[in-house]
């Protein structure tokens, strides 16, 4: 049986930053953290889970992503390339610009793709730990992450909608 | 690529121009401070219902169980077929009305370039004995402008206007006024990049795949189908809370919201509402109606005028900005938690945030002194949503107190209490002397410091 209490207590805040960095929004990803315990517990009725961390991080990454495409964001834009130059007020406005647009990007992506890319770049996971937590090959983990970065650097590259 | 690859954490040279500034930009930003203990509270319905399963049923039970759904399921889909075939445009999937059934409905609402709607705000109150009831309404007349601009009419039971605030957005100014007083205020707001337009929680749980269509109803201009999203966290009594949305069968555009839905309380059909009032409460209905929306509604420009009415008192607040001290304190903590070293950027680098992240996980009792003091003077600082959210509002969001572009970071690498090494420097509006520049060493010491003696060239 599992501790429920215990395991909201010590991997809320991790989950919450998962799904705060795909969805950069707080109660939606209150939203993710919910579903992922609820979704989590049914999932472990009677089982037992190996890995606890893993699979709540896989859980996360796919509710946020989830989350995400079924946002369809529409977002004007007017500077393409901002530069990210951290000590202009203009600047954090375009960053902010460029993280909406990645976020739509991410959206676009085929899932196992967009899972690899978020575990990588905004988790910082190595290619193993990747492959643990999705239950894939390293080599799969790679492969993905290859056309994950392809293609989000053409959605990136492409004019504002 | 071979076997000790496969650990390799990333390297931000993996990824390339823009995709790589929207990734920093991004791990950037840290989270919010969640307010986990409310989050559970928020939830306890949700984390109680997964508490073990009760004893399995006997046979017997089981296979009536099985009966009854494999009947409801029947009669579901038939139910679907002729209300699929009703209703026209709608799709249906095995959960419902599919996503793209409401898409004309949330693309009316983000194209339209002005709205009005009525806010109705309820109240069904029991006594504590339980033997009386009563309720109330509270009116707010709302119109909005693209983009940005919003302006909410708020009114007493008399329909009598008590408060106006309109507030634009764009450019981060708002302004409230009370008739009766003939006082008004006029105060800032963060500015937002990109107008999101009205009811934008909403466009997104017309999207939600639970969304289960309810019933068809007439009103007075036509007839609409009501949609329920129903919500695991709130608690009513027994029950769960949800909110039903209108849906105009001709135009498909939404017409009314309630929360909560029908299911929990109808305004309509509530005779409380001429009982008296009075003594002490046992419980309380609270909810909301969102009626009468209209899309593209001429509205004159002058509703959105952030102007006060002529004889009004006017008072004009600012936000509580950081002072230097305590951006300087705020530094010290921050190279405090990073081993006593200052960040490597004023804007929070990816490593310091993994650290920071990892503090944030930790229990409390396992934190240090110096990541506590950082997590409380987070907290403490947290109306900007960001975890170095005083360096942030001294530098970059208060554009009254720091000459545009005069800030330049050189902290890496230095050591706290290294009193010869440079953290920053600025130039403060309104100084004394306006060519001198702040400069912040890093034993916490300002020192006003002239142009020719910073060790870098700067800007005259």
């Amino acid at each position: 049986m599992i501790d429920l209490d215990r395991l909201v207590r010590e991997h809320s805040p991790a989950l919450y930053g998962i799904a705060w960095r795909i969805l950069g929004h707080a109660q939606d990803a209150e939203d993710v953290v919910q579903e992922v315990f609820a979704e989590a517990h049914r999932q472990s009725n009677g089982a037992a889970v190996v890995c606890w961390p893993a699979l709540l991080r896989r859980m996360a990454t796919c509710r946020a992503l989830d989350a995400l495409r079924r946002r369809r964001i529409t977002l004007p834009l007017d500077a393409a390339q901002p530069a990210l130059a951290q000590d202009d007020p203009a600047a954090i406005a375009a960053c902010r610009e460029l993280e909406a647009r990645l976020r739509i990007a991410l959206a676009e992506l085929a899932p196992r793709e967009a899972e690899v890319f978020c575990l990588r770049y905004f988790e910082e996971l190595s290619y193993r730990e990747i492959a643990e937590t999705l239950g894939i090959s390293p080599t799969a983990t790679s492969t993905a992450l290859n056309q994950a970065r392809s293609r989000l650097e053409e959605l990136l590259a492409e004019p504002n909608p | 690529m071979n076997a000790t690859d496969f650990d390799a954490r990333p390297n931000p040279d993996e990824l390339q121009g823009a995709l790589r500034r929207a990734v920093e930009a991004i791990r950037t930003v840290p989270p919010p401070a969640a307010q986990f203990d409310a989050w559970q509270r928020r939830y306890g319905r949700t984390v109680a219902s997964l508490d073990p399963p009760g004893p399995a049923l006997p046979a017997r039970r089981k296979k009536l169980r099985r009966r009854l759904v494999t009947l409801a399921a029947t009669a579901a889909v038939l139910a679907g077929v002729w209300f699929g075939t009703w209703f026209g445009p709608l799709s249906f999937t095995s959960h419902g009305p599919s996503m793209d059934a409401f898409a004309a409905t949330v693309e009316q609402i983000q194209k339209a370039k002005t709205m009005t709607w009525k806010s109705t705000y309820y109240e069904h109150i029991t006594s504590q004995d339980g033997k009386r009831t009563w309720s109330h309404a509270g009116v707010i007349e709302n119109a909005y402008k693209a983009p940005g601009l919003y302006r909410m009419v708020r009114l007493d039971d008399k329909g009598k206007i008590t408060e106006v605030e309109i507030s634009d957005w764009m450019h981060g100014r708002k302004l409230t006024y009370h008739p009766q007083e003939k006082k008004a205020t006029i105060e800032k707001l963060d500015p937002v990049a990109h107008d999101a337009g009205p009811f934008a929680y909403d466009r997104e749980k017309l999207n939600a795949p639970n969304l289960q269509w309810v019933e068809k109803r007439k009103t007075a201009t036509g007839e609409v189908n009501v949609f329920r999203h129903a919500f695991r966290w709130y608690v009513a009594g027994e029950r769960d809370w949800s909110t039903d949305y209108w849906i105009d069968a001709k135009t498909k555009q939404l017409v009314a919201m309630y929360w909560p839905g029908r299911d929990h309380y109808d305004p309509d059909s509530d005779t409380a509402t001429t009982n008296a009032p009075g003594g002490p409460l046992s419980r309380r209905i609270m909810g909301s109606g969102t009626q009468d929306i209209r899309y593209d509604v001429p509205l004159d420009d002058s509703l959105f005028r952030l102007e006060p009415p002529a004889g009004y008192t006017v008072e004009i607040k600012q936000r509580a900005h950081v002072t230097e001290k305590e951006m300087i304190d705020y530094f010290g903590i921050l190279a405090a938690f990073n081993d006593k070293t200052f960040p490597d950027e004023a804007n929070n680098s990816w490593a310091l945030l993994r650290k920071i992240d990892r503090a944030t996980s930790k229990p409390p009792k396992r934190q240090t002194a110096a990541e506590r003091k950082l997590l409380d003077a987070d907290m403490r600082y947290n109306w900007g949503g960001a975890t170095n959210a005083p360096i942030l509002d001294f530098f970059f969001w208060n554009p009254d107190s720091i000459v545009e572009k005069s800030f330049r970071y050189l902290g890496k690498g230095v050591k706290l209490g290294e009193k010869d090494r440079i953290v920053c420097w600025y130039k403060l509006k309104g100084a004394q002397d306006p060519n001198t520049y702040r400069v912040v060493y890093g034993d916490l010491n300002v020192k006003d410091v002239a142009p020719k003696d910073l060790p870098l060239p700067v800007d005259p």
